[in-house]
């Protein structure tokens, strides 16, 4: 017989073996009792040999309580559909998972994609998977329409609760690191508190300034080294002002410097470092190195690059921070919970708020279809940036896995996750097409409104909101006829253009409703930041295996990294636990914030830190050169409550920074890496101290801070290219809003933002945006904004000297430079004589200035010009300031303009 | 030439008179010079052709009444209106006799009409173009008001327009071929329930440009 010799369904019966079957319906067509009753037999037999193996299969794989009847039905009625008419385009089988779905196994269909669940087992109306092959909101398959009772069929099996043999491959996550692991791991170097050892005693006492100098020449005399020679004042007084302020120095204060180092160097340090802390300038410096750990920037980055319009915000808090030399414990406390601190007062309140951008600044894929995986990547950079910056550990390793070489389980990278999924990230963005995951942003309690913002008469504001209604029926109309061509089946080409034109009135309406709701109803400006906010019901974090959302392994207590906490810590119910992560974070006994911290700021000021790794203070980062100076400096920076100013100050004080960089071949030959610190390293500047220098050279430098950025003023869009296009409201009378208008009144009503297009103020608040730095930050190394960068790359590229040959910046300051130094002295060699002072901070040496003028007497101006010579009354004058803007221009480009030594 | 001018007369005579008899076969009867059960007849073809006057054609109580008279005397028992009508037989029977008169079936449809009216002539022509100008989702009501022709409270699949055919299957839950107001209301959810989801990229959501207002903390520690 033919059921008999028929190969048995495979487990879970296959497709073929399925459709192979007769339904019953088939039965009935056959005219003969005979034949009804041979298929009825035969009907009956294959159902017993298709059932047997099911319910094996029920039993050993899937292990859930599925009827036969209800598996029976799953694979004739469900299953061929999904495969016939879904896997191609949703399920691993194909490769893939558009729309973020996959409907392979059941857990993925209630995961869903971009826009939810698919299914909800047991209520047909809320499954999207229903609605979508009814062609309601969603047409799925897209070219087809399921038959009425394929239909039907799905309902029934969703609401009988969507029973499904098909299960996702599990495995169990298998932790490599044990409790014994972790217990060992406390004895590692960085894992242990700081203990403050005894200072060593060191013979040339009259060389010591500070305790630094202790720990510093013990080391160089253990390998028989001898520090260099003082720096000579101006070398040194460059140093200290690019170093604390990141400016060179004015011819001033190096004739005052000279001057009192001569009377008592100490006291010329001294007073000098005073001055440079208290000056405004100090946290423009140094809040842009932390900038560069936290990884700000005033854009989302990758595919679709949305700007953060009020993420300057939390760059000028950063700046004001270090100005008020605010205890870094309060610091970090603000930034991971600032939300959460009491606040006494409404200012400190919006202040803690702003802080909080730091969990927000960071890049997105806003892109992303899957809502939860992109829910998991927020909370993964979160975790990433909070660990590295702060702990110098990479807990975000242990995502996937448990981490490979620290003590650090998954279980503790899920710990804190739980707590980051507790937390709502509001980081603005602009809602278009193609962002996929908009957020909203904070609006700050105290506003700051000022004479930049927008504001908008009543008039204005009314005109707005008809623009926006006129627009809304506009993409009615639009949604209506695209859909009503995808029913036609119209050609792709229609298709296309009418999803380009949803696409622009799509975001035409959330321009204009950024816009319309930056103000309040009386059209004054609205402030809002971006920030976190805890959410209503915080939960624990589910182990997901491989890192994979829909391969959960149980849940995760939150808490903190075991290796760092020995106990757990105490979060109510209702509490997401960020307030207590900060707290431990900051608290005395974490063994690595301070440690972390004062090698930062010893790796700013000495160019190389004692732990020359300082994101990973872990097993495969490096030891440190001088472990017990680390302790003490971490120690002193915990008892000093915290005062970054305080640490500055003793570092910059002691003897061992104000060494000479001088080359020495026998010292090197013994320390080549400079480890034990024998001379200082010479440095390159970086990006913002040579942009600076440059406008300082020239006295075009404005130092005052610049409102906000031009990020802001573009407000919320995309980048494209390195420039921001804004949508502005049409005038009164102009009714060119409708269908009819032309691209030339498009054009506009839309106004460009140039990244690179900027005043001349501090390079600290040029336009951070990802993937288009301005050319000034991007040429000279400057720290990628979608990654921690704790130690710039130094590199000497070409691209850097045609930067400084070409650019029309480098060709302004120049010119500037020499119109300057013309006006301040009236002889050629004078002029020399003060180009190299506001470039070099210091005399031009008699060569120099002899070289200088060999140059300004070959200098060779176009010959155009000497033709019109007779006729041009000032050709001296501009040829004069042709050959100084040369000049000047040699002299910008120099190396010595552009290291510090 | 005489002779070719007699015919050309003749033939042009000729074909104004083929034209004239032509245009004569051609012109229908309007549906009041029709006799009265023809009449019914002629609303229930329109109705069948669908268009404008379809809907009017359906609601006419005359057409209605001739449809169930079937021993044509005037009066309709309850045994002659469908199963789905005699559950309304004793609203319709004002006077209580057990029987139906034209003028109780008219009187009754008339209030129905009005009704329909009051729930606004905006909203019925918002569905009668098969979607509302907003983009309004029609409450179930209106929709029954509507498109409930015969007065039974549910509607059949020839009673709904095409656009809505294409769903009937999906809004009707338990296969009886009929949508009752249940049905529908489920329906107009879950339409509301897909217009309102996330993942529609083309709904611009204006909540997400404005903000969210924080949480107050504590003022000391």
């Amino acid at each position: 017989m033919l059921t008999v010799n028929a190969p048995p369904c495979p487990n879970p019966p296959c497709l073929k073996h399925t459709e192979s079957l007769p339904m019953p319906g088939s039965a009935a067509r056959t005219n003969t009792h005979m034949d009804k009753t041979i298929m009825l037999i035969r009907g009956k037999i294959l159902a017993l040999i298709l059932v047997v193996p099911i319910l094996f299969a029920c039993k050993t794989t899937s292990g859930q309580n599925i009827s036969a009847d209800q598996l029976k039905f799953f694979e004739s009625k469900i299953r061929p559909v999904l495969v016939r008419e879904c896997y191609s385009c949703h399920s691993d089988q194909a490769g893939q998972r558009k729309g973020g779905l996959r409907v392979d196994t059941k857990a993925r269909l209630e995961v869903g994609g971009d826009s939810g669940p698919a299914i909800v087992p047991g209520d047909a109306a809320e499954s999207l998977l229903l609605s979508a092959i009814n062609h309601e909101d969603y047409v799925m398959p897209p070219r087809k329409k399921l038959s009425d009772r394929e239909i039907a069929d799905f309902r029934s099996w969703i609401e009988m609760g969507a029973p499904d043999p098909r299960k996702t491959k599990t495995t169990k996550a298998q932790s490599t690191v044990s409790n014994e692991d972790i217990k060992k791991g406390r004895q590692f170097w960085s894992f242990k508190r700081p203990k403050s050892s005894s200072v060593p005693n060191v013979e040339q006492l009259a060389w010591v300034r500070n305790p630094i100098d202790n720990f510093i020449l013990a080391k160089l005399s253990d390998e028989n080294l001898v520090p260099n020679e003082d720096a000579d004042p101006n070398s040194l007084l460059r140093r200290l002002t690019f170093d604390l302020i990141g400016l060179p120095p004015t011819p001033e204060q190096v004739s005052w410097f000279e001057k009192k180092w001569a009377e008592n160097p100490d006291a010329a340090i001294a007073r000098v470092v005073d001055r440079l802390l208290d000056n405004n300038q100090f946290g423009e410096r140094w809040g842009r190195h932390w900038l560069d750990v936290a990884r700000y920037a005033e854009s989302s980055g990758r595919e679709v690059n949305a700007t953060f319009p009020n993420a300057w915000r939390y760059r000028d808090y950063v700046i004001d921070s270090f100005n008020a030399d605010k205890p870094y414990d309060e610091f970090i406390q603000e930034q991971l919970a600032g939300d959460l601190l009491p606040a006494k007062t409404d200012e400190q309140w919006t202040e803690h708020l702003i802080a909080t951008g730091f969990l927000a600044i960071g890049p997105k894929t806003l892109a992303e279809q899957n809502a939860r995986q992109f829910s998991l990547d927020l909370v993964d950079e979160q975790i990433d940036v909070s660990t590295r910056v702060i702990l110098g550990v990479s807990v975000a390793c242990a995502r996937c896995h448990d981490h490979k070489f620290d003590p650090i389980q998954q279980k503790d990278y899920y710990a804190i996750a739980g707590i980051f999924e507790s937390t709502n990230t509001y980081y603005g963005t602009i809602d278009t097409p193609q962002n996929r995951r908009p957020s909203r942003q904070i609006i700050m309690p105290v506003q700051d409104s000022s004479e930049f913002d927008l504001r908008l008469t009543m008039q204005e504001v009314n005109q707005l909101n008809s623009q926006i209604a006129t627009l809304r029926d506009e993409l009615e109309v639009l949604q209506i006829q695209r859909r009503e061509a995808r029913r036609n089946g119209n050609d792709d080409k229609t298709a296309q253009q009418s999803l380009a034109n949803i696409n622009r009135t799509v975001t035409r309406i959330a321009a204009l409703e950024n816009r319309l709701y930056s103000v309040d109803e009386s059209g004054n400006p609205k402030s809002f930041c971006m920030g976190v906010q805890d959410k209503d019901k915080p939960l624990d974090s589910k182990l997901l295996v491989r890192g994979e959302f829909d391969q959960p392994d149980g849940i995760v207590q939150r808490g903190f990294v075991q290796v760092l906490s020995k106990q757990n810590p105490r979060i109510k119910p209702n509490e997401s636990g960020r307030l207590q992560l900060a707290k431990w974070m900051t608290d005395k006994s974490n063994p690595l914030t301070a440690r972390v911290m004062v090698n930062r700021i010893w790796q700013h000021l000495m160019g190389v830190g004692i732990v020359q790794t300082p994101e990973n203070f872990g097993a495969t980062g490096m030891q440190p050169t001088h472990p017990e100076l680390l302790d003490y400096l971490a120690t002193e920076f915990m008892n000093s409550n915290w005062s970054v100013k305080q640490m500055i100050r003793e570092i910059v004080n002691s003897h061992c920074y104000r060494i000479s960089a001088t080359m020495d071949t026998e010292k090197f030959e013994s320390d080549p890496n400079n480890d034990f610190r024998w001379r200082a390293n010479p440095r390159q500047l970086d990006a913002e101290s040579l942009r600076d220098s440059m406008l300082m050279a020239s006295g075009s430098l404005d130092l005052q801070r610049p409102r906000a950025s031009i990020v802001a003023e573009a407000g919320m869009t995309l980048v494209r290219e390195g420039r921001m296009t804004s949508f502005q409201p049409t005038s009164m009378n102009d009714d060119s809003m409708d269908m009819m208008q032309s691209s030339r009144q498009r054009r506009r009503q839309v106004k460009v933002y140039n990244i690179d297009n900027h005043r001349e103020f501090r390079t600290v608040y040029l336009p951070v945006v990802r993937d288009s730095l301005p050319r000034a930050l991007e040429v000279f190394d400057f720290a990628e904004p979608g990654m921690v960068v704790g130690k710039r790359e130094t590199s000497n590229t070409p691209t850097q000297g045609l930067y400084l040959l070409n650019n029309s910046f480098v060709m302004r300051q120049s010119k500037a430079l020499a119109e300057r130094i013309m006006k301040e002295a009236d002889t050629t060699r004078q002029q020399i004589e003060l180009a190299f002072l506001y470039a070099y901070g210091r005399d031009a040496t008699e060569e120099e200035v002899e070289s200088a003028l060999a140059f300004y007497g070959d200098y060779d101006v176009e010959e155009k010009r000497r033709r019109r010579r007779k006729r041009d009354s000032d050709w001296a004058e501009r040829t004069k300031l042709k050959k100084l803007s040369a000049l000047a221009h040699a002299i910008l480009a120099s190396a010595e303009f552009r290291y510090t030594n | 030439m005489r002779l070719t001018l007699t015919f050309l007369s003749l033939f042009i005579a000729s074909s104004v008179l083929v034209t004239g008899i032509e245009a004569q076969q051609q012109r229908r009867p309007s549906p009041a010079e029709l006799p009265t059960r023809n009449k019914a007849q002629n609303d229930q073809k329109l109705a069948r052709r669908g268009g404008a006057d379809s809907a009017r054609a359906k609601l006419n109580p005359r057409s209605v009444f001739l449809r169930f008279d079937k021993n044509q005397d005037n009066r309709l028992t309850i045994d002659e209106v469908p199963v789905r009508l005699q559950f309304r037989f004793s609203t319709f029977d004002t006077d209580g006799n057990g029987k139906l008169t034209l003028r109780e079936l008219s009187t009754e449809m008339k209030k129905q009409r009005q009704r329909i009216q009051q729930r606004g002539e905006e909203t019925t022509a918002q569905f009668k173009n098969g979607r509302g100008s907003k983009g309004e989702i029609p409450s179930a009501a209106d929709m029954l008001a509507l498109f409930d022709r015969n007065f039974d409270d549910v509607l059949t699949e020839a009673e709904i327009p095409e656009r809505l055919k294409k769903k009937f299957s999906d809004i009707d839950k338990n296969g009886d071929m009929q949508l009752d107001e249940k049905e529908l209301v489920a329906a107009v959810e879950r339409l509301k329930a897909a217009k309102q989801s996330k993942g529609n990229r083309f709904n611009t959501d204006s909540e997400k440009s404005k903000g969210v207002i924080p949480k107050r903390p504590p003022r000391n520690g």
